[in-house]
């Protein structure tokens, strides 16, 4: 299984991505928005895991974004995101997202959940 | 519950902790980002680019604090957060004074981190004043732009957000549930739900984790098998659930479902509001990815802010990759390596051959420049702006002239030079010292100022810029500059210079950097132990730099500090005196002249010197410096005009140039050789070993054994001074 991360912050990429390695998926990287469009198509990813606040491309027109893009109607999208306020999340929510987690999470928990959305 | 909330603290950390180093990597380049961004914002309160970095720098910095449960530091960059998040949301304006108590907390926010690093603890209370300040900023916002939302806030029952256009239902207060209750929930998916990644079963499974459930589908929905398009959801359920957890938890399973599904919640045993709508608590446990949050809503958001955070921001960051700092280094040793090993065969070539072979020769040429790109690319990779580090520096200054109650203003310029990183890192603690000495001893009282006739804020300039292969470094005071008489007779007391003896202002000012002298006249923390410039002195040579000092009385003193700008592969000119070999960084060189020995010129008592296009030019010879026999006195020298860092120009007299070499350089054990005049030592490609000669010190070294000796019997090059 492929799980684009889409994140800023270098050291949630590292744990996010470790984590889910560590639970045998494959794992793709991007810094921000723009970067996640650019390498959409080359992950080709079942699920995705974004940022909610992101230099250059928010989590919400990323979002928003992908939605657009037939192929990823379907694709699976986590905010993963200190975002804790509930307008947010109904923003997260109508633009199509998956679900909403919040950091700082539990390694086991993400994986967990990860593979609740997965099956 | 059948999980628990959340994995035992122990085993959280320490499946986390690989990755410390990269967030404490990552938050002191966020810091660096933060304060930067914060001062844009001082001097520019109305502009939104460093606003909106500054808020996105403190809140990665809270989401990796958060991750490695850093509480301090949590609760410290939450508030920064906060504040800004204002401030984007224009419910305050920013101010100067305001972006200065965001940097006071961005420094304790450091020292936090630098505490967490370090895994000690930072002093109790350091944050609490910081806290409050923010605090205070708060409350104020509150007071100032929103008064009439402050009178409406009644009573504790108000909603928090009774000026906030939600997109969903009042918040509704939940007594915690602790009666389980019986809920009958039925779920009518719209046909789309699948299509928009969410997956019934995972629903099932979040309610399951609930409490005690009983599931019944409805498939009457099912066309018949060969109409049946697998990214419809043709099935409906109604669920029972048994749970002591609160409606809204309950509700917020379907929460990401809601948009595309009916969904009604009622409760059995009690009669309870029959609100078909998934309303959500901010205080429900985490159950699944369609939870609501967990943390306490501590700020509101309104449209707006929601506008703002959509906003694109402007940060020009490329991509890039972390590497370990050794790998990088064995890359730096490699091509040492190669240098070495590619002066080796230009050595043993043989130049008939080459010149004879036209294809070999530019095989070779070509091995050559790439061999030069590689090296340029690897130090590159250690290249690091002095920004960095420049940035620490107001911090130093804001707080030492707190410490003394000067008003100083601190710029910069050229931070986006670069340098070695080992280099901008072991030049932070030489720099501290120096501005903080600017503002001890250079910056006078503001009173003493403006009876000077200066404004009463002090100014320091901090610049970097290139020079050649060498950074140069300066922190210029507009203070009352260095009281030389207090120096010298301190330095005479001290035994450092002779009584009587006859110095120059520049060779009085350079006393600064001996060991012991102070001219405090009260010992602080900041400086007036005597320790400061002479470790600084010896900090610096230790980079391969020079330092150096110019002042002015009532204007000012300048320190201008040279590095080289890469720690390992030089270009440098091998230049022969007798039977020794010397190599001297091209950077320094000027130009090398072949002279007839009779133009040198000695100016009585003093020195030699040459005159070059109507300048005369002091002479250093290599062989008399460093004691050599004195070869076969040949009609004509070599003289090799090089520059030293203060601009001023040298000539050194030597038997040949033999051309030009990279060399990797060596540092040497012996410090006497370093007080020589050599900046290190090297393997030539023919295996031998020759120093490199470091000018500053060569001039250094002539001054020095000039001014020990009365002016009138003044000679320069003293035997006796060479091994000084």
């Amino acid at each position: 299984m492929r799980i684009l991360i889409v994140d800023d912050s270098p050291t949630m990429q590292d744990i996010v991505s470790m984590t889910l390695q560590s639970a045998s998926f494959q794992v793709f990287r991007a810094e921000h928005g723009v970067e996640a469009l650019a390498v959409l198509d080359v992950a080709s990813p079942d699920l995705i895991i974004t940022d909610l606040n992101m230099y250059r491309m928010d989590g919400f027109e990323f979002v928003s974004r992908v939605r657009k893009r037939p192929e990823y109607e379907f694709t699976p999208i986590l905010f993963l995101t200190t975002e804790s306020s509930e307008d947010m999340r109904l923003i997260g929510r109508d633009l199509g997202a998956t679900g909403w987690l919040l950091k700082p999470f539990v390694p086991e928990d993400l994986i967990r959940v990860v593979k609740s959305v997965l099956q | 519950m059948s999980r628990s909330k959340t994995a035992p603290t122990g085993n959280r950390m320490s499946s986390l902790e690989p990755f410390k180093a990269t967030y404490f990597q990552e938050c002191e380049e966020l810091l660096v980002s933060l304060e930067a961004h914060l001062r844009e914002l001082g001097a520019a309160p109305s502009s939104r680019e460093p606003l909106d970095a500054a808020f996105r720098a403190i809140h990665s910095i809270k989401g990796g604090a958060a991750m490695f449960q850093f509480a301090r530091m949590v609760a410290l960059a939450d508030a920064l957060e906060t504040a800004l998040d204002r401030a984007r949301s224009g419910r305050v304006a920013i101010s100067r004074s305001m972006a200065g108590r965001l940097l006071s907390a961005t420094d304790i926010l450091s020292d936090l981190a630098e505490a967490a690093r370090s895994g000690s603890e930072a002093p109790d209370g350091h944050e609490t004043a910081a806290l409050a300040a923010l605090a205070a900023l708060d409350r104020r916002a509150t007071r100032t732009t929103k008064p009439a939302q402050a009178k409406r806030r009644v009573g504790p029952t108000t909603s928090k957000r009774t000026n906030v256009p939600s997109c969903t239902e009042p918040e509704v207060a939940r007594p915690v549930a602790a009666q389980p209750a019986t809920y009958r929930i039925r779920f009518e998916p719209g046909p789309e739900l699948l299509r928009r990644g969410l997956e019934p079963i995972a629903i099932v499974r979040n309610l399951k984790a609930l409490g005690k459930l009983a599931v019944s589908a409805d498939v009457s929905g099912l066309p018949a098998f060969a109409e049946l398009d697998t990214a419809i959801l043709y099935l409906r359920w109604t669920f029972h659930l048994t749970t002591s957890a609160p409606r809204a938890t309950v509700a917020a399973v379907f929460d990401f479902a809601a948009t595309s599904a009916t969904v009604e919640i009622v409760e059995l045993p009690v009669s309870a509001p029959t609100s078909a709508s998934a309303s959500v608590s901010a205080h429900s446990p985490p159950a699944s990815p369609f939870d609501p949050p967990t943390q306490a809503d501590r700020r509101t958001n309104d449209r707006e802010n929601v506008a703002d955070r959509r906003g694109k921001g402007s940060d020009r960051r490329v991509g890039s990759i972390r590497v370990e700092l050794p790998r990088v280094e064995r890359l730096v040793d490699l091509v040492g390596e190669i240098t070495i090993a590619q002066a080796m065969v230009l050595q043993h070539l043989d130049q008939t051959l080459v010149t004879q072979n036209p294809q070999l020769f530019r095989a070779l040429t070509g091995l050559l420049k790439l061999s030069r790109t590689l090296q340029d690319s690897v130090m590159a990779i250690r290249a690091q702006p002095i920004q960095t580090i420049f940035v620490r520096m107001h911090r130093v200054a804001r707080d030492s002239a707190e410490q003394l109650g000067r008003e100083i203003e601190l710029h910069t310029s050229g931070e986006t030079t670069q340098l070695d990183k080992t280099t901008v890192e072991q030049l932070a603690d030489p720099l501290m010292h120096i501005v903080r000495n600017a503002i001890f001893h250079g910056i006078e009282c503001p009173d003493v100022r403006l009876a000077a006739g200066k404004p009463a804020q002090g100014t320091i300039r901090l610049s970097a810029r290139q020079r050649g292969s060498r950074i140069i470094v300066e922190v210029a005071d507009d203070g009352a500059g260095i009281d030389r008489e207090a120096v010298l007779s301190r330095a005479i007391a001290m035994g450092i210079v002779p009584a009587g003896a006859a110095l120059d202002d520049a060779a009085i000012d350079n006393l600064i950097f001996s060991p012991g002298l102070s001219t405090a006249k009260t010992i602080s923390d900041i400086a007036g132990r005597g320790v400061g410039m002479d470790v600084v002195h010896q900090n610096i040579r230790k980079l391969g730099g020079h330092i150096q000092i110019r002042s002015s009385c009532g204007i000012g003193t300048t320190t201008i500090i040279s590095l080289p700008m890469t720690l390992a592969v030089l270009d440098a000119m091998k230049l022969t005196c007798g039977l020794e070999t010397y190599l001297l960084p091209i950077a320094h060189i000027l130009e090398c002249m072949v002279v007839r020995r009779s133009a040198i010129l000695n100016v009585p008592g003093s020195c030699k010197v040459i005159e070059v296009r109507g300048k005369q030019i002091q002479l250093i010879s290599l062989a008399q410096r460093f004691g050599l026999p004195d070869p076969q006195q040949s009609e004509r020298v070599a003289i090799v005009l090089a520059e030293i860092d203060d601009g001023s120009v040298i000539g050194l007299v030597v038997d040949e140039v033999c051309g030009h070499q990279q060399i990797i350089v060596k540092s040497l054990r012996d410090p006497a050789l370093a007080a020589a005049g050599f900046a290190g030592g090297t393997i030539l490609g023919d295996g031998n070993v020759a120093l490199i000669l470091d000018v500053n010190q060569l001039v250094r070294g002539a001054a020095m054994a000039a001014a020990r000796t009365p002016r009138s019997m003044r000679v320069t090059f003293n035997a006796e001074f060479n091994a000084a």
